[in-house]
This record gives structure tokens, C-alpha cells and sequence, in this order.
């Protein structure tokens, strides 16, 4: 292995480089195409996420439309349910409150001011009607607001007081009947009253409502975990005590609920709360109920959490089956592509053989003339040298002049293979910065003798201070050569082949003009198909030009052909001067 | 073959050149042509017996010439000497009426063997220098 591996570095090191570097401009730099395997990563990714992408989707799209269905139907039942107590509780306090209204009322009728105004007399009918202990005290009131009698536990504070100025006796003069919002008052903690005068003012009845109990009619709301229920004034006051223990609303808050409640729409979504609102009290309290969505959609969201894990589940199970499916499969493809690549390049190596073939006859006879005029000159040293063993005298500067023309023949025969070997040296894909007018010229060269003797004469027209391209030289020459004989076998004998350069925008072209027959316009599609061939049997193979186009083309380059007006083609090579190809040094390459 | 003339047509001229002083040497009468034009021309205004012929040339190719031989000078014997190794060109040169077709290179003596051969001459016999190839060049 050792010395295999030695051989192979030595060979490296000595005659092929300069073969291959015999085409480049700068030796240092040489190009490589991308290799291929990161393709077909790729490739393996993006099937993987399609198939992943087209079996998830349709996953993602059912789970988030029935999540969707389902939390709005969710929120509609709270709504609905939030609805419906919020009805039956405004029912239920304005009905505890009219009866509360309705009792005094009653009192009012059935005694007469006197009789109530005896404290034994009112504690009587106060623990009468008060069993259920809704009331906290009763007191009787006198049409100038001087408070006669009192039953219940702030006799010392309220006895005797005059509320000839309170808010609630001005109200209770002017309607009769009022429920007043919570004050402190003269007793100093927060109560609410109910006041029923007489239908002459006379007098009135008050009673203070059991707080307690007032406040477990609207607490024992059914509003969820997080939920509330309350009641306030306009003055957004609170009249029972909150659950969550809210007690200040911003006026904002309070006029959107005025709001909602004035326009009868009954539940809203606010900062992640639903609320229920019922005007109360005629109008002067609303009855706040408030649920909190996310604990109302609890259960939803622990169904959702359910549904996410399965997709993600679901997700990660086609993932790995994605994987084992489309990784054989997309080996396979790499493989079929590799096998074809293989195909193709015997394909094209065939062709260069075949050119190889057209060549070798032309070549041979570049090669066999200087041998013969080695030869000759050999053989007339000799006879030089004999003449002198023959005692005649020995011609020195003849015998001179006859070894330097050896020696220039040696190296003529020297270019030659040189070229040949240019051209057949393998196509292992290096890109070198070429100079084209060179390329053309080298290539010219190895058919000009063959051209000459049909008498077709060759003519250049090169454009000066071309711009080096990096190409694939020996390619390029490849398809120059096919253009080159086809053009040759099309004129036969006696003709003009113009080969120019020129550059065009960010292109240079090579140009193959010549005065043959042309291609028969019903041919004119058929040219770059494969086997086809104007040739004689066994003289194309029909897949030159069909090969050409798809080097130019792997080259970021193209290859065009018309018929020329004055007759005869015109193949046109057009090569990027912008190949955005990996640069590799030459010293990572070797 | 020393009263033979002999016509040397190739575009190598040093190898026409020292051929032709090798058969000076040897007492061929021989002259050069280095293209089809010249060649043509020397055939149509003198007399040779044989042609040894390239096939390939700057103006030409040797078959056209041949085919000229054939109509000017029908008795001259045309030998084709070329480097082009190909066999179609040596079937139309033979059918063209060429007695020869030899691929370069192609030893002096193996040359005038075959020309002695078809001209029935007497084997060729080596000629000194100082006698015979004053005037080449």
C-alpha cells in the first residue's frame, strides 16, 4: 500500500499536473464543482418536512378549528349561564328588597304613629316581623326627621338624632319609599336602609338590612372559582362586599358597566373576565357578576394540552417513519443519479475516444513527418560518418546542421503529443482560469493539416485582451474539436472555416463560421437529439453535438447553432465570465 | 537508377531536401517540390520517371495531384509517401493508379528498394559525396 500510495503521489507530482497545467493561466487556482452528497441531505430534509408538514397539518388545522368550536361554545354556556343567574339573582334582591319596602309599608298602615313611637310597643312588632333577622334595627321617624323610637343595637347613637338633612330621609320624603346605597351615618358602620314614609310624610319607618344576610343573597352566586358578585352604586360604591375582596372601581370601569347595563347587553368580555350586569334598585345599583374565563375554560385548556401532546406525539412518530421511508428512498435516487452521472460520463468519454479516432490520422501524420525527417537526417550522418571511416574527408558543419534538425523535429513531435495528450487527459472536473484565444488556438492546431489538405483554410479573428474564464479546459477544447469536424466533414473540401472570439455583456463567445451546406431546415430541432448524424456510417456517432451542449451547459455556458445567411452554419459557444464555482488551491487539491 | 529521374513532393523540406541529397549520393537524378502547384508544374514541363508523393500538402492533397500525373504523364510511376495513417486514403490512392503506398518514416534504403523494384533498374550503388552532391543544399 505504501509504495502504491508513493507511486500515485510521484505521479501526481510529475508528469500529469503538467499535463493538466499545460491548459492554465494561473496553476495555483483550481476550481471543483460542489460535491453532491450535501444535495441529497438536503433533499432527505425537505421530503422529510413535506411528508412531516402534510400529515401534521391537516392535525394542526382539525385540533385548532375544534379547539376553536369547542371554546367558543364553552364561552357561550358561561355566558348563558352567567346570564341566567345574573336574572334570577336581580329577581330575587329586587324582590327581598320590595318586600322589606312592602313590610314597612305594611307597618305603616296597620299602626298609627303613636303606637309605634313606644319603644315596647316597637320592639313588639319589630321581633314580630323580624324572625328571620333580615332587619337590623327599626326606628320611627317623624315628618321633621327627629327619630322617635329605635329597636336594635345603637340606641345610644341613633336616639334622638334629627335626620331632617340626610340624604336617604330627603329621598324618602320626596318618593315615599327608598332603599338607600351603604353609608356609615350617625352609628358610624356601613349599612344600607329601607325608609317608608306615610302618604302624608308624616312620618316613616326605617329599618337597616342585615348586612350579612344581604350579602350571602348575592354571594351565593354561582360564578366559579375565580368568579364575583356584588353589587354597586352609580358612584361605582360597593354595596356588598366583593369575594375577591375588590373595593374601588375606576370610573372607567364603573360607566362601561353602566353602559352594558343600560344597553341591555348583559355579558361582555373584559381583561379576561365575562361580566353579567343587571340594573337593581330602580336603577341606582348594578349586580356585577364576574366569572374568569381561563378558569372557566379550565377543563378546555387540559383537553387542549391533551390534543397538543398527541400531535406532538403523532409529529415525532411520522418523523421517524418519514426518516426510514425516504432515507432508502432518496439513497436509491443518489444512486440512479450516480449510475446516470457514470452513464454520462462514459457516454461523453466515448465521444472524446471517437474524436480521439478522427484524430489520430491527422495526428499521426504531424507525428510521422518529423519522425521521417529524423530519419532521413539520422541516416545522412551516418553516411557523413562513413565517409570518414572511407578516409574522405568529414563534413562537420553539415553533420551540425543535420543534428539541430533532429533536434527541432524532436520537439515538434513533442508538441504535438503534448496537445493530444492535453485533449485526452482525464476529465476529473478542474476548473483553471483559461485564456480562451489559446484554448481555440491549441485546438485549431490539431485540425488545421487535415483542413488544409481539403483545402479549407482556417481563419482567426481573435479578440485582443480577453478576459481569463474558469472553465474546464480539456471540456472546452472537446467541444471545440466536434465543432471543428463536424464543420470540416460538413464543407468536405474547399471552404472557409472563421473562427472568432469576441466578448459580449459578461460573456465571451467563440464563433464557428463556416461556408459548408448548412443544417436542412426540417433538422434544425433534431441537431442537439441524440444519434442524430448527417455523417457517413461510422463516421459520428451522432452524440457530439448533443455532448457539447451539455458541457457548455454544466459550464454555466450555452451553445447555439443557425444557418448563416451567406450559407453554412454558425455554432456559437458562449461562456460565463461570472462562474460562481467553490475555488479549491491547488495545494488542497493535491 | 542512375538514369532515372525521380520527383520528390512533400512540404517537409528538410526532409525533402536531405532525401534528395541521399539520392545525389547515390546518383538518382532527382529534383524537389514543396507543394501540389510546383509539383503540377514540374510534371507538366519535364520528364520522371517516378513520383514519390506526400498526401498531404499545403496546398492540396496528394491524391489530386496523383490523379494529375496520371493525365500528364501516364508512364510516371507514383509512389505516395505520407505520415497520414489512413487506410481510405490509401485505397483511393491505389485506385487513382499509385504503385506504392508507403507510411513515414521510411528508411532511404527500404525507399530506393522499392523504387528499383518498379522502375527494373539495377540495384542502386553508393555514390562519394565530392562527385555527386556539389550542388544540393
Amino acid at each position: 500500500m505504501a509504495s502504491g500510495d508513493g507511486n500515485r503521489q510521484g505521479g501526481t507530482q510529475g508528469a500529469l499536473p503538467a499535463v493538466k497545467m499545460y491548459f492554465a493561466t494561473i496553476p495555483g487556482e483550481v476550481m471543483k464543482q460542489k460535491p453532491r452528497a450535501d444535495y441529497y441531505s438536503g433533499q432527505k430534509r425537505i421530503f422529510s418536512l413535506v411528508i412531516i408538514l402534510l400529515a401534521i397539518l391537516p392535525l394542526i388545522f382539525i385540533n385548532w378549528n375544534s379547539s376553536k368550536l369547542f371554546q367558543d361554545s364553552w364561552l357561550t354556556k358561561t355566558e348563558n349561564e352567567l346570564s341566567s343567574f345574573s336574572e334570577s339573582r336581580k329577581e330575587l334582591i329586587d324582590l327581598f328588597l320590595a318586600n322589606q319596602e312592602d313590610l314597612l309599608g305594611g307597618l305603616l298602615q296597620l299602626f298609627m304613629q303613636e303606637e309605634l313611637s313606644r319603644v315596647d310597643r316597637l320592639e313588639k312588632v319589630f321581633f314580630a316581623v323580624n324572625r328571620n333577622n333580615v332587619m337590623t334595627d327599626l326606628g320611627v321617624i317623624d315628618g321633621a326627621g327627629r327619630h322617635l323610637a329605635y329597636v336594635g343595637p345603637f340606641t345610644e347613637r341613633l336616639v334622638g338624632k334629627n335626620y331632617a338633612d340626610s340624604p336617604w330621609f330627603v329621598e324618602v320624603m320626596k318618593q315615599g319609599r327608598y332603599v338607600s346605597d351603604v353609608f356609615t351615618g350617625y352609628r358610624g358602620v356601613p349599612h344600607l336602609v329601607v325608609a317608608v314614609a306615610s302618604q302624608d310624610r308624616s312620618w316613616l319607618l326605617r329599618a337597616t338590612i342585615n348586612s350579612e344576610m344581604f350579602n350571602a343573597l348575592v354571594a351565593s352566586a354561582n360564578v366559579g372559582p375565580n368568579g364575583d358578585a356584588f353589587i354597586i352604586s352609580r358612584q361605582g360604591e360597593m354595596q356588598t362586599t366583593s369575594r375577591l375582596g375588590q373595593t374601588i372601581f375606576d370610573p372607567g370601569h364603573v360607566r362601561m358597566l353602566h353602559e352594558i347595563a343600560s344597553r341591555g347587553v348583559k355579558v361582555t368580555s373584559y381583561n379576561n373576565y365575562l361580566y353579567a350586569v343587571a340594573p337593581l334598585n330602580r336603577g341606582n345599583w348594578l349586580l356585577v357578576l364576574k366569572t374568569d374565563i381561563p378558569s372557566s375554560l379550565k377543563d378546555f385548556y387540559q383537553a387542549r394540552k391533551i390534543g397538543l401532546t398527541v400531535i406532538v406525539g403523532t409529529a415525532l412518530l411520522i418523523l421517524i417513519v418519514a426518516r426510514l421511508v425516504i432515507n432508502p428512498l432518496v439513497n436509491k435516487i443518489e444512486r440512479a443519479e450516480e449510475q446516470r452521472m457514470n452513464l454520462t460520463d462514459k457516454v461523453r468519454e466515448v465521444e472524446k475516444m471517437a474524436l480521439i479516432g478522427r484524430l489520430a490520422a491527422s495526428v499521426a501524420h504531424e507525428i510521422n513527418n518529423p519522425l521521417q525527417v529524423i530519419s532521413a537526417q539520422a541516416g545522412w550522418i551516418n553516411e557523413l560518418l562513413e565517409q570518414e571511416t572511407e578516409g574522405q574527408a568529414y563534413d562537420h558543419q553539415e553533420a551540425l546542421r543535420a543534428i539541430e534538425k533532429i533536434r527541432t523535429q524532436v520537439r515538434r513531435a513533442g508538441g504535438i503529443t503534448k496537445r493530444l495528450l492535453g485533449f485526452a487527459g482525464s476529465d476529473d472536473g478542474e476548473w483553471f482560469e483559461t485564456d480562451i484565444n489559446k484554448i481555440v488556438e491549441e485546438t485549431i492546431n490539431l485540425l488545421e493539416k487535415e483542413a488544409c489538405s481539403n483545402r479549407i483554410i482556417i481563419k482567426r479573428e481573435y479578440a485582443e485582451g480577453l478576459p481569463v474564464v474558469r472553465t474546464e479546459a480539456t471540456q472546452l477544447q472537446q467541444v471545440f474539436l466536434n465543432i471543428l469536424n463536424n464543420a470540416i466533414d460538413a464543407i468536405g473540401s474547399e471552404g472557409v472555416i472563421t473562427v472568432s472570439t469576441l466578448q459580449v455583456d459578461g460573456r465571451i463567445h467563440v464563433q464557428f463560421a463556416d461556408t459548408g451546406p448548412g443544417i436542412p431546415e426540417h433538422d434544425t430541432d433534431k441537431i442537439f437529439q441524440p444519434f442524430y448524424t448527417t455523417k457517413e456510417k461510422g463516421k459520428g456517432t451522432g452524440l457530439g453535438l448533443l455532448i457539447s451542449r451539455n458541457i457548455m451547459q454544466k459550464m454555466n455556458g450555452d451553445l447555439e447553432v443557425v444557418n448563416r445567411e451567406q450559407g453554412g452554419c454558425l455554432f456559437t459557444v458562449s461562456l460565463s465570465l461570472n462562474n460562481k464555482v467553490e475555488v479549491q488551491t491547488h495545494e488542497e487539491k493535491l | 537508377m542512375r538514369n532515372k529521374r525521380i520527383l520528390l513532393v512533400d512540404d517537409e523540406r528538410d526532409f525533402v531536401d536531405c532525401l534528395a541529397k541521399r539520392l545525389l549520393m547515390r546518383g538518382v537524378n532527382c529534383e524537389s517540390a514543396y507543394n501540389g502547384a510546383d509539383a503540377i508544374k514540374k510534371i507538366s514541363t519535364g520528364h520522371f520517371d517516378a513520383v514519390v508523393l506526400d498526401m498531404l500538402l499545403p496546398d492540396t492533397n496528394g491524391v489530386h495531384v496523383l490523379r494529375t500525373i496520371r493525365c500528364v504523364s501516364p508512364e510516371t510511376i507514383v509512389v505516395m509517401l505520407t505520415g497520414h495513417a489512413s487506410a481510405s486514403d490509401g485505397k483511393e490512392s491505389m485506385l487513382q493508379g499509385a504503385v506504392e503506398y508507403l507510411i513515414k518514416p521510411v528508411e532511404l534504403e527500404t525507399l530506393l528498394e522499392k523504387l528499383c523494384l518498379l522502375l527494373k533498374c539495377e540495384p542502386y550503388g553508393k555514390i562519394l559525396l565530392q562527385q555527386n552532391c556539389n550542388d544540393t543544399v
